[in-house]
């Protein structure tokens, strides 16, 4: 009999300790959430690297959420701990509670805690522009320096957005936090919202890769609004070859240019441009394979997940997250049209030799704005390849977004 | 501070934000546009005094032997077809190892193989035998 009832009080102790009697509904919505991305991330392919383990990362932390949980301190009885530790007594530290002496206990965090260390002291997003950087060539860039106009004017959308968030009623941090979702670029909207408005991290994350995700959806109908079919049809000269050394200064040139006149910027643009300079100097192919495979795997795995985690019922399911979602597409849309109509001018003022589609790349989301560019020229001319030319404002759009969220750090961090 | 005071000072802040924004980015984009044109600039015209030194040098190495073209005492025997005694003494050689069991060689002939091989042929090549290295 009474083995029976410790059984029976054993199973009512798992059924009070499991979620069932833990979770709110918050956390049931946030897991149909979790699979509603999951599903995105597998089944359409919505940037799967990162929407994978962010949406997993969701999942996990709203099912068990002391996974997520910071170091605490319990305060255990010392008769009872001693009674528990063969009457030994511990170095703990005590605190009196209603006359009774307590140890204070150190308990440890739950293991996502400990790996989202790394986005809150913004050491992941520069690891990642350090694998980026190995992927990247600017040598389009390099060789049609304008580009960077392009680049500059699609982050418009950034400092926009932030206007219309602060309007809204977004603070000044968060603000800065939900503009730079314009710029397109994941890792440093999340460098970005780790030290504006780090409770906003797991809106914004979603936000920003979902819309980068759906870049292809998003800027055609603007591309189209705003162009004539005359502009699109334009055929650009070949680019000039760009010779090893010219490749070799630029990620010098660029850290040195960027660290003086934009410390903020520095890490960011600084490990994208180490990460290049192992891959143009060609005398660390070690370090750039894993740069660019093994590192940049493990950091995605480690920020995605830990960044999922962030977004807890409590935190997502809220007003604000409607209002990022919303600001979101609406910076990504005055970054693709501010791109653009700045191609107009160039287009204009080049006598027609610009082709403005390449406008729309410099909101960074590489590769994928600079082939959405490619696309919609082609639907005019099948034999018009604008993606070499399309790359340089994009990865201009990289740095200038960089730029941009230096800008924002030192003045709201 | 009233609540209007207040509100009118954060969209001042907003509005300073958006402009330090425009100028900032513009400048420090627009800034690395005139480094990059010099510094492409002043590479490009230093690979081409590279690359016209080194076609000067190579034109008076082919220049320099035409001036002695008839030496008053030839440095090496030369045999038919231009090649000289110590390059067929090589090839002879070579041909006699490659036949490794004591056979007698006699060259009657040394004709240049083909050399009509198409890029794409020699790539190919030049790949497998590094991909061969590799093993």
């Amino acid at each position: 009999m009474a083995l029976l009832q410790g059984f029976l009080d054993s199973l009512v102790g798992l059924f009070y300790d499991s979620g069932l009697m833990a979770l709110s509904w918050k956390n049931y919505a946030m897991v149909a959430i979790a699979c509603f991305l999951l599903f995105l991330a597998i089944k359409k392919q919505y940037e799967p690297l990162l929407l994978l383990p962010i949406a997993f990362g969701m999942l996990i932390v709203n099912l068990y959420p002391p996974i997520m949980a910071p170091p605490s301190t319990e305060f255990v009885p010392v008769t009872e701990y001693m009674a528990a530790h063969g009457g030994e007594a511990a170095n703990y530290a005590t605190t009196v509670i209603d006359g009774i002496a307590h140890y204070n206990v150190p308990t440890n965090g739950g293991l996502l805690y400990y790996l989202y260390q790394g986005v809150k002291l913004g050491l992941y997003p520069p690891l990642i522009f350090l694998g980026i950087g190995c992927m990247t060539d600017f040598g389009p860039l390099i060789a049609n320096p304008k580009s960077f106009i392009l680049g500059a004017a699609a982050q418009i959308g950034i400092f926009i957005t932030f206007i219309a968030a602060t309007f809204i009623g977004f603070t000044n941090q968060e603000a800065g936090a939900i503009g730079i979702i314009g710029g397109a670029d994941g890792p440093t909207a999340i460098y970005v919202t780790s030290i504006l408005a780090p409770e906003l991290l797991g809106p914004i994350a979603v936000a920003a890769y979902s819309y980068m995700a759906l870049v292809p959806i998003i800027q055609p109908p603007i591309m189209k609004a705003l162009t004539t079919k005359k502009e699109r049809s334009v055929v650009m000269q070949q680019l000039r070859p760009v010779s090893k050394l010219e490749k070799i200064l630029f990620p010098i040139i660029v850290t040195i240019i960027v660290a003086l006149l934009l410390p903020s910027a520095a890490p960011l643009v600084g490990m994208l441009m180490l990460g290049n300079l192992f891959k143009e100097s060609g005398v660390v192919d070690r370090i750039f394979k894993t740069a660019q495979n093994e590192l940049m795997n493990i950091i995605t795995i480690f920020l995605g997940t830990t960044v999922g985690a962030t977004a807890t019922g409590e935190v997502f399911l809220t007003g604000k997250t409607l209002g990022i979602i919303g600001l979101g597409l609406a910076a990504f849309a005055v970054g693709t049209a501010c791109g653009l109509l700045f191609g107009k001018l160039m287009y204009i003022f080049t006598k027609g030799k610009v082709n403005p589609l390449i406008g729309s790349a410099g909101v960074s989301a590489v590769p994928m704005a600079a082939r959405v560019s490619n696309k919609v020229g082609q639907e005019e001319n099948p034999a018009n390849f604008l993606l070499m030319h399309a790359m340089g404002p994009n990865v201009a759009g990289v740095i200038g977004s960089a730029v941009a969220a230096g800008v924002l750090i030192s003045i709201l961090g | 501070m009233s609540k209007h005071l207040l509100a009118a000072a954060e969209s001042n802040q907003s509005l300073t934000i958006l402009v330090t924004g425009f100028v900032v980015v513009f400048a420090v984009l627009l800034l690395l546009i005139g480094i990059i044109k010099l510094y492409s600039t002043i590479v490009s015209s230093a690979e081409n005094k590279a690359k016209k030194t080194k076609e000067l040098k190579l034109s008076q190495a082919k220049a320099a032997p035409a001036e002695t073209t008839q030496p008053a005492v030839p440095a090496t025997q030369v045999a038919d077809g231009g090649l000289d005694l110590q390059t067929v003494a090589v090839i002879t050689a070579a041909v006699e190892a490659y036949y490794s069991d004591g056979r007698k060689v006699r060259i009657t002939g040394i004709r240049r193989a083909s050399g009509a091989r198409s890029e794409w042929a020699t790539a190919g090549i030049s790949d497998n035998i590094s991909m061969r290295r590799g093993f």
